[in-house]
């Protein structure tokens, strides 16, 4: 079991990094995979023998969290950390296979948390640069609503 | 300190850095922008001062690494293309004034040039665009449209990359199995 010991590292690393140095959008997606953590390691599980129900619904959850997060922030990474996350939800589909495979399974349901971290990292790591380049970092946000559009300017 | 810097540059100074970093001389400078090489010197020397360096070449650095963000240039009034000589005002008096007034004032330039780059009105991009940030502009001005969209379709491409990967895979093993029967 290495590999949860590594990846555990490596969340760690990422969500003290990110949560220390990031910017907002950033420490919200850190709260927002830890309670994704947290949820789908308390939900019921199946040990990947058919449907994770539990396991599904925490994922479309997180899923459509960072796919509103991605809708108005002014960064490109949660559009990235949506589809890759939109991945995982995806992977489910995999138990309706003639021939389904728990191990396989498990692994494609699992893997893409891995690139999403990284993700995360460096997303953290422009920030600090734009910081130290500018001085400042412009607001992480924007609003459909407000008058930005150029023809209204 | 380079914001602070660039912030004070003229527009001026900013164009003869410019044509400095083309490897241009004084002079040549002069007779582009129809001026005499004593003023094309005042210009660099007052960018050099405003920058706090010793050498125009590593001023027109400066001023070209902070031109990398479009965004930045634009807030501080830089422009890609060369502009129209403008007279050239003096060089920042920084030593002339009182310690404490040049600081207010520089925090003054300095607050006024941050603040304008935080709230740059967001500049909608045409079309669906790239969820990709571009050398120099890396804010996300994609449409609603494209937001909509990007993760979808950013979906279909791993998953298509994904499956080809794995077909890939599958054939290769399968060819080397034949290969090892035909051998064996």
């Amino acid at each position: 079991m290495w590999h949860i010991a590594l990846f555990n590292v490596l969340m760690l690393a990422a969500s003290v990094y990110a949560l220390g140095w990031g910017g907002a959008p950033e420490r919200i997606f850190v709260l927002m995979s830890i309670a994704a953590l947290y949820a789908s390691i308390h939900v019921h599980h199946e040990g990947f023998r058919k449907l994770e129900v539990a396991l599904f619904l925490v994922d479309l959850a997180f899923f459509c969290a960072l796919y509103v997060l991605s809708l108005f922030s002014t960064r490109f990474w949660p559009i990235w950390m949506t589809a890759l996350q939109g991945v995982t939800v995806l992977s489910h589909a995999v138990i309706l296979a003639p021939t389904p495979s728990g191990s396989g399974y498990a692994i494609l349901e699992q893997f893409w948390a891995w690139p999403m971290e990284m993700l995360v990292i460096v997303a953290t790591f422009r920030h600090q640069q734009r910081l130290t380049l500018n001085g400042t970092d412009r607001p992480w946000t924007i609003s459909f609503m407000r008058s930005e559009r150029p023809s209204q300017h | 300190m380079d914001a602070l810097g660039i912030a004070r540059l003229t527009e001026a100074q900013r164009v003869a850095l410019r044509y400095f970093m083309e490897r241009k001389t004084a002079k040549q400078i002069a007779i582009e922008l129809g001026i005499t090489p004593k003023a094309v010197e005042l210009r660099l020397k007052g960018a050099r001062d405003a920058l706090g360096v010793a050498t125009s070449a590593e001023a027109a650095r400066i001023l070209a690494a902070a031109e990398q963000n479009i965004a930045f240039r634009q807030t501080l009034g830089g422009s890609t293309e060369v502009a129209e000589p403008a007279l050239f005002p003096s060089p920042s008096p920084i030593g002339s004034e009182g310690g404490r007034a040049a600081e207010a004032r520089d925090r003054k330039v300095l607050s006024e040039a941050r603040t304008a780059f935080a709230h740059q009105p967001l500049r909608w991009q045409a079309g669906i665009g790239w969820p990709l940030a571009a050398r120099g502009e890396e804010r996300n001005e994609l449409g609603l449209g494209a937001r909509l969209l990007w993760p979808f379709l950013a979906i279909c491409g791993i998953g298509v990359s994904i499956g080809t990967l794995v077909i890939c895979g599958s054939l290769l093993s399968l060819a080397f199995v034949a290969i090892a029967h035909a051998v064996g």
